[in-house]
C-alpha cells in the first residue's frame, strides 16, 4: 500500500486537476466518502457522495459541466494518514459562460493507503456569487 | 519547528473551549487576521476581521451569544508556520435556544511563536439553516 505522503497527495491532485478518474479511482476505498460542504439546493453537485461509483460518477458530473482553467496547490499538510490541503481554482461552468474562482479546502482521510474520506469546503461567498450570476446566465 | 506550532495551535484550542478569549489574545499577533470565510449578509459574525482586537471582539461576540456544548478537534496537521485540522462543534444560541451542530475547516499561520492568521470554513448548508431558524425566532 502507498505511503501517505507529499508525492501521493500530488499525484492525487494532478488526477483530479486533470479530471483522471482512472487515476484518481486507484486510490479510492470502495466504501470512501465526499462530503462537499455545499448543499444540493445551492448546486447539485454538493452533498455527501458515499463509494467509490458515486465518487467517480461525482467527477465525470463536475468534468462535464465545467472546464478547469487554472488549479494551484497554495497549502499542503500531512501526516499520520490525513492530509489538509488550500487548492484555488478557476473553473469555466459550460452552460452558463460563468467563472467560478475562488479556493477550495480538502481534509482527506487515508486507510491502509486508499482514501475513505474527503471532506471539501468553499468560500460561501465564491460560491453564492457564481450561482447567482450562473443562474441569471442561463 | 512543527512541534512548536501544534503547541501553539493546541493551545489556542484549550484557551477556546473554555472561553478564555485572555489566553486567547496571548497566544495572538498584534496583525492578526481571521477570515470567517461565510458573507456577513448570510451571518453577521462572517467575513474577514484584521487586528487581533478586531478578531477578539468577533471571538467574544461568538462566546456571549453562544453557549459552547462541545467542541472536538481532528487531530492537528503540523508543519513550520503552518497548521491545519476540522473541529466539530455544537453551540447553543443563547437568544433563540437553537442548537448549531457543525463541522468546520481550520488553516492556520504562526510566525515568531504567536498565531498571525486563521481561515474559517463552514458547511454551507449547516450555516444557511441556522441563520435561517434564528432569524425566524428572534
Amino acid at each position: 500500500m502507498a505511503d501517505i505522503n507529499h508525492d501521493l497527495l500530488h499525484t492525487i491532485y494532478k488526477a483530479l486537476q486533470k479530471r483522471d478518474t482512472e487515476v484518481f479511482g486507484r486510490y479510492l476505498a470502495d466504501d470512501a466518502r465526499h462530503h462537499i460542504h455545499v448543499p444540493i439546493e445551492v448546486h447539485p453537485i454538493g452533498g455527501l457522495r458515499t463509494g467509490k461509483v458515486a465518487i467517480i460518477e461525482r467527477m465525470n458530473e463536475i468534468a462535464r459541466s465545467f472546464t478547469t482553467l487554472s488549479f494551484a496547490i497554495d497549502d499542503l499538510l500531512v501526516g499520520n494518514g490525513r492530509a489538509a490541503a488550500r487548492v484555488r481554482v478557476a473553473s469555466l461552468h459550460r452552460i452558463s459562460g460563468e467563472q467560478y474562482r475562488g479556493t477550495v479546502v480538502h481534509f482527506w482521510t487515508f486507510h491502509d493507503g486508499l482514501i475513505t474520506g474527503l471532506d471539501e469546503y468553499h468560500d460561501m461567498g465564491d460560491v453564492l456569487g457564481f450561482t447567482e450570476r450562473a443562474v441569471e446566465r442561463v | 519547528m512543527a512541534e512548536q506550532t501544534a503547541a501553539l495551535i493546541l493551545r489556542l484550542y484549550d484557551a477556546w473551549r473554555q472561553k478564555k478569549l485572555g489566553q486567547v489574545g496571548e497566544l495572538m499577533a498584534e496583525d492578526f487576521c481571521l477570515h470567517i470565510h461565510v458573507p456577513p449578509t448570510v451571518h453577521p459574525l462572517g467575513g474577514p476581521c484584521h487586528g487581533r482586537e478586531a478578531a477578539l471582539e468577533r471571538l467574544t461576540a461568538v462566546s456571549e451569544q453562544f453557549d459552547f456544548v462541545s467542541y472536538q478537534i481532528d487531530p492537528l496537521l503540523a508543519a513550520p508556520g503552518r497548521a491545519a485540522t476540522q473541529a466539530h462543534l455544537h453551540y447553543l444560541h443563547r437568544d433563540s435556544g437553537e442548537h448549531f451542530r457543525s463541522t468546520i475547516g481550520h488553516f492556520w499561520v504562526v510566525r515568531e511563536g504567536l498565531a498571525v492568521r486563521l481561515d474559517e470554513y463552514h458547511d454551507m448548508g449547516d450555516v444557511t439553516d441556522f441563520a435561517g431558524k434564528v432569524v425566524e425566532m428572534i
